[in-house]
């Protein structure tokens, strides 16, 4: 057995292709696990795709890593002042959980997608792929992308707060730019 | 019939897509005896990379690692370390690399290892060149080789500068055990490898590999070129044990130009250019002569 061998052309689609079909079965094979681990200790994080307080929310934040843990306080502080805002935090990039961002976009109406990234000539990473998630959606929620905190730039509460309030009015006349960059320097807007 | 004390088992199979007459492919063979079936063998960018066969074929019985090219010290530190969390203890670790591999692209990772102790094996087959991409020199390539990187006919001509002394480098990190083997000498080399094996800590083998494209040799010929330069002490045989430096094999101290005049890359050279490879073959057989009597 070797890991990683030379492929030559006349075998290459054929090794990509289990490649495919092996990622196919991540998909399987991460949520099996985590029932292992819930079984074993008692919890669970979300499989592929964390909702938190998304089941009646009328917009919901997408984002990953550790500014989604700010992002939870701040969905329970605007919660008590009575906005119904929900947070879907993404654990897994590939492969990615289309299938529930399917199932979430029938039950919102906006996505602010927080993007720490951006691809230049496009938009932020995960914001292309949540878009073509929901394309084949009968109901298809108002999606924005903010992009925030390169360089490791501080993503405030309050900053979150004010992306949730944008995304609020957003989600009903529709986005006039689609990609937002938030707390730039010389940018009309401001954030904090 | 003579006993030999090389194990019969065979872990490489027909299939190797190496050159007729390879040297590295005796230098795995040999290895792989001595080392047997609990084995784990990392492969950088070199020959090797390619000589198991395409995916999804492997000529070898023992699992294998690709990794980067600069990576093959990196790459056996976190395979020890796996097996170490696993509470596997019978499973040799070995980065098996070209010499472009070892003392150029990979010294940096190969120095790491060596540095933390890392319980593993690393294996340099040495032929003396970026064999596998067309015979670029490397910083192991001798004085007065041709390469397609030093062609001879220009005003500079043959390699100019002289062979990184590996040995010495890992010598200076002072690991465990360190020794040079050759395929021409498969009883000192199986010896050597099973001793590794026992040894807790970094080892590395230096192993001479005859490649007859890049040399320029008879492929009929690579286990007497390998013998050739062990009797004409440009490739002395010695281990360093514990920081002290035993020679296992004297050779019969032929003159350089017997080992020179069987290969192609050296046909260039003059006598008095000759004379000045003889002298420095002479220099470093006397200065591991001393370091073997001083216990250094």
């Amino acid at each position: 057995m070797g890991f990683g061998s030379l492929v030559k052309p006349d075998q290459y689609m054929e090794f990509r292709y289990k490649a495919m079909l092996g990622m196919k079965e991540a998909r399987e094979r991460i949520l099996r696990v985590e029932q292992e681990f819930k079984h074993i200790f008692g919890r669970a994080h979300g499989g592929l795709l964390d909702l938190y307080k998304c089941a009646d929310a009328d917009v919901v934040m997408v984002a990953a890593g550790s500014v989604a843990a700010t992002a939870m306080d701040v969905v329970d502080a605007m919660r008590e002042k009575g906005m119904r805002v929900g947070l879907a935090r993404i654990r897994a990039f590939r492969p990615f959980p289309h299938e529930e961002f399917r199932s979430l976009a029938g039950k919102t109406e906006g996505i602010a997608v927080l993007d720490r990234s951006f691809t230049f000539g496009a938009a932020g990473a995960m914001f292309t792929e949540v878009k073509s998630s929901i394309y084949s959606c009968q109901k298809r929620p108002v999606v924005k992308n903010y992009i925030a905190g390169l360089g490791g730039r501080d993503i405030t509460p309050k900053i979150l707060e004010k992306i949730f309030e944008d995304m609020l009015v957003v989600s009903k006349r529709g986005a006039e730019d689609e990609v937002e960059w938030v707390d730039v320097a010389g940018l009309p807007r401001r954030w904090r | 019939m003579t006993k030999t004390t090389i194990p019969v088992e065979e872990f490489t199979f027909p299939g190797s897509t190496g050159c007729p007459g390879c040297g590295a492919n005796l230098v795995m063979r040999y290895m792989l005896k001595a080392l047997g079936e609990r084995t784990i063998v990392t492969i950088p960018a070199c020959c090797w990379a390619v000589m198991p066969g395409y995916w999804p074929s492997n000529c070898l019985k023992v699992p294998l690692l690709y990794c980067a090219f600069e990576a093959t010290g990196a790459a056996i530190s976190g395979l020890r370390a796996a097996l170490d969390v696993k509470g596997v203890e019978d499973v040799t670790v070995v980065g098996f690399a070209g010499d472009g591999g070892t003392v150029d692209i990979g010294l940096q990772a190969l120095s790491g290892a060596a540095e933390r102790r890392t319980d593993a094996i690393y294996v340099m087959y040495d032929n003396e060149a970026y064999m596998n991409t067309g015979i670029q020199r490397s910083g192991s390539t001798p004085w007065g080789a041709w390469t397609t990187t030093t062609p001879v006919g220009t005003s500079h001509g043959f390699k100019h500068e002289s062979k990184k002394d590996i040995m010495a480098i890992m010598q200076a990190h002072k690991i465990p055990y360190a020794a040079t083997v050759s395929p021409a000498f498969p009883e000192d080399f199986v010896k050597k490898i099973e001793k590794a094996k026992r040894t807790k800590g970094f080892k590395f083998i230096h192993a001479l590999s005859p490649c007859p494209p890049g040399w320029r040799t008879n492929p009929s010929l690579s286990v007497e070129v390998a013998r050739l330069a062990v009797d004409a002490r440009v490739f002395p045989l010695y281990e360093i044990d514990e920081g002290k430096v035993h020679i296992t094999r004297k050779g019969k101290g032929l003159p350089i130009v017997d080992y020179l005049k069987v290969q192609g890359r050296f046909q260039h050279l003059t006598e008095p250019e000759i004379d000045s490879m003889q002298k420095i073959v002479d220099d470093n057989w006397i200065m591991l002569l001393l370091k073997e009597s001083s216990g250094t």
